[in-house]
């Protein structure tokens, strides 16, 4: 942008500018240092540590062993791996279709609700995001007490027999994704909102004309338009879901029976029980790897969208 | 005549909603709300459901703080302000620089900076407690809180942020005689406290909740953060519910505080964090 000006100037403002780009540049850097080093030193040289481990067999107390790709090897023969994959894809089914569809569906209701009335529904919706994952489990644990839980009074009450939960191989999975969900709905609520705010009343007023009805309207109108914020929505969850670790440890130590055992519960107890810190890493990295694909594919939707 | 009565039928169906929005508010914090009632019910009426306690007392509340919960609770907020301020103050220079300055490398910066957005918490875990080790940082706020200040997210939206400002701002300071860091400190600073707010709340909150750092960098009991411990009270048997109830309120309040005064930096950073 310069240039033009640049050329036409005497020598002696030329060096002017041109120490003026020196101190530009040195400022920049200057700016960024801190950031820059915390970025490469707690982000970048971990995951290269972790690369580097995962070509080992380590167990901390005796020095490392190279052993090349044999950490990657045996992951491919290791049954327990390959069940904490099946179980993290299992939640991934359960909780990515429960948050989309609820907070989607709550999104549309609220949205219709005219005034004030909609703000305050939004923020009490969205009141379950702000507490951490330790206390959620701590409350739903609570209410879902095989004994003496709310939940259970509930259907004793109305004549249900009375349910393990978290006690349950066949249910914990599911309570762990329904916990989750419940504290995270209220957040892509507002996500779906926001978009849903940005869709021309003038759409619906004209397929109203036409007699058409709100099934109708949702299908035609409101989804398609949604197109960008649903996949943003879905994959983001999806990367979540991978990831799932606070809620199993406080709540079901990846019991009872491995039922949830997720990935990173398994990379977890690998690391810090078994001691195989090299086979730990490895798993890590093709869980990394795994993430890595779903990013890029957030990150061209995103890109696409900014570009506009 | 018949305006009338589609008022009367647009009254009736805005009521239907908001009753039905009601129950499913209802529905989606009362959980919350029993963790409250339960904290102040007696250790064997925990598990009484009523709605309103019977007999109210303060033994859970005394039982947590006796489980040296004040002392977690000040490790917690120690840590959450820490890292808020100091993230805040780096991101906005780094933000600042990749939107207004120029320098060489800077779109290869911005590309590197961003995408470690794509490298997730749980895998670089363990290797970071290896580094923690080496550096002789484990069981100290150090360890807890320099590696939680580094993030993209937050350099990413103040880079967006400052992107957007018109460019005479510049030009104006420069030829009033501003220095670099004049024009940063002085301008562009102040013009951000909205996005700064924003960005504040989410960060407090994000360190405030978080579990699994602080979980792996401290075996110390006097260096556990809120959530440490109270994920560590919880799996212990002979908890009474009472004082797990109470120790959950003590952890939520200052959140609670956040989210009603604060409220709408809280829905904006979410929008902020969405689709731009």
């Amino acid at each position: 942008m310069n240039n033009l000006s640049i050329s036409t100037m005497t020598t002696r403002k030329k060096y002017g500018i041109k120490s003026k780009k020196v101190k530009e540049n040195l400022f920049a850097y200057f700016m960024l240092a801190p950031d820059v080093i915390g970025i490469a030193l707690f982000i970048f040289v971990p995951i290269l540590i972790a690369l580097y481990v995962s070509f080992h067999d380590w167990n901390v107390l005796e020095p490392m062993k190279y052993i090349g790709l044999g950490n990657y090897k045996n992951l491919l023969s290791d049954g327990q791996w390959w069940h904490s994959v099946w179980t993290t894809l299992l939640y991934t089914l359960m909780f990515v279709p429960m948050v989309f569809c609820i907070s989607l569906l709550l999104a549309v209701f609220v949205n219709s609700i005219p005034g004030s009335a909609q703000e305050f529904f939004r923020t009490l919706y969205f009141i379950p995001y702000s507490i951490s994952t330790v206390v959620a489990s701590l409350i739903w644990r609570f209410m879902m007490d095989p004994q003496r839980g709310f939940i259970n009074d509930i259907l004793r009450a109305i004549g249900l027999p009375a349910q393990d939960f978290l006690g349950n191989p066949r249910q914990a999975l599911f309570c762990i994704a329904f916990i989750s969900a419940w504290m995270l709905i209220g957040y892509y609520s507002i996500i779906f909102l926001a978009a849903l705010k940005d869709i021309p009343v003038s759409y619906y007023e004209a397929a109203y004309l036409d007699g058409a009805n709100f099934f109708h309207v949702f299908k035609s109108i409101t989804f398609p338009l949604l197109k960008e914020v649903n996949t943003f929505v879905l994959i983001v969850t999806t990367i979540a879901s991978f990831q799932v670790f606070d809620q199993i440890k406080i709540l079901t130590n990846g019991g009872p029976a491995d039922a949830t055992n997720v990935s990173v519960y398994y990379i977890y107890k690998n690391a810090f029980e078994y001691m195989k810190v090299g086979y730990s890493s490895a798993l890590a990295f093709v869980l990394f790897a795994i993430i890595f694909v779903f990013s890029l594919i957030q990150l061209r939707i995103t890109k696409g969208n900014s570009d506009e | 005549m018949s305006k009338t009565l589609e008022a009367k039928r647009n009254r009736k169906i805005y009521i239907t909603k908001v009753v039905i929005a009601a129950i499913l508010g209802i529905m989606v914090v009362f959980p919350i709300y029993m963790m409250f009632i339960s904290s102040v019910k007696p250790k064997s009426d925990v598990f009484d459901m009523k709605i309103i306690p019977g007999t109210f007392t303060l033994d859970g509340y005394t039982t947590a703080l006796n489980e040296n919960f004040g002392r977690y609770f000040s490790n917690s907020l120690f840590v959450s302000t820490v890292v808020t301020l100091v993230a805040l103050v780096f991101h906005a220079m780094s933000g600042y620089a990749l939107a207004r300055l120029d320098f060489v490398g800077k779109k290869g910066m911005f590309l590197w900076i961003i995408s470690t957005l794509m490298i997730p918490f749980s895998v670089i875990t363990i290797p970071l407690f290896i580094l923690m080790k080496q550096f002789d940082w484990l069981n100290s706020f150090k360890g807890i809180i320099i590696p939680a200040i580094p993030h993209a997210y937050g350099i990413f939206l103040y880079r967006q942020f400052f992107i957007t400002m018109p460019d005479d701002l510049e030009e104006a300071a420069t030829i009033d005689g501003c220095s670099y860091l004049g024009i940063f400190t002085k301008i562009f600073l102040p013009l951000s406290k909205s996005i700064s707010v924003t960005l504040g709340v989410a960060f407090f909150i994000a360190n405030w909740n978080n579990y699994l750092w602080p979980l792996i960098v401290t075996q110390k009991q006097s260096m556990w953060v809120l959530q440490v411990a109270l994920a560590n009270f919880v799996g212990r048997s002979d908890t009474p519910w009472n004082a797990i109830m109470a120790s959950g309120v003590i952890t939520v309040i200052p959140i609670i505080i956040i989210f009603f005064a604060l409220q709408k930096h809280l829905v904006e950073g979410i929008k902020m964090s969405g689709l731009k």
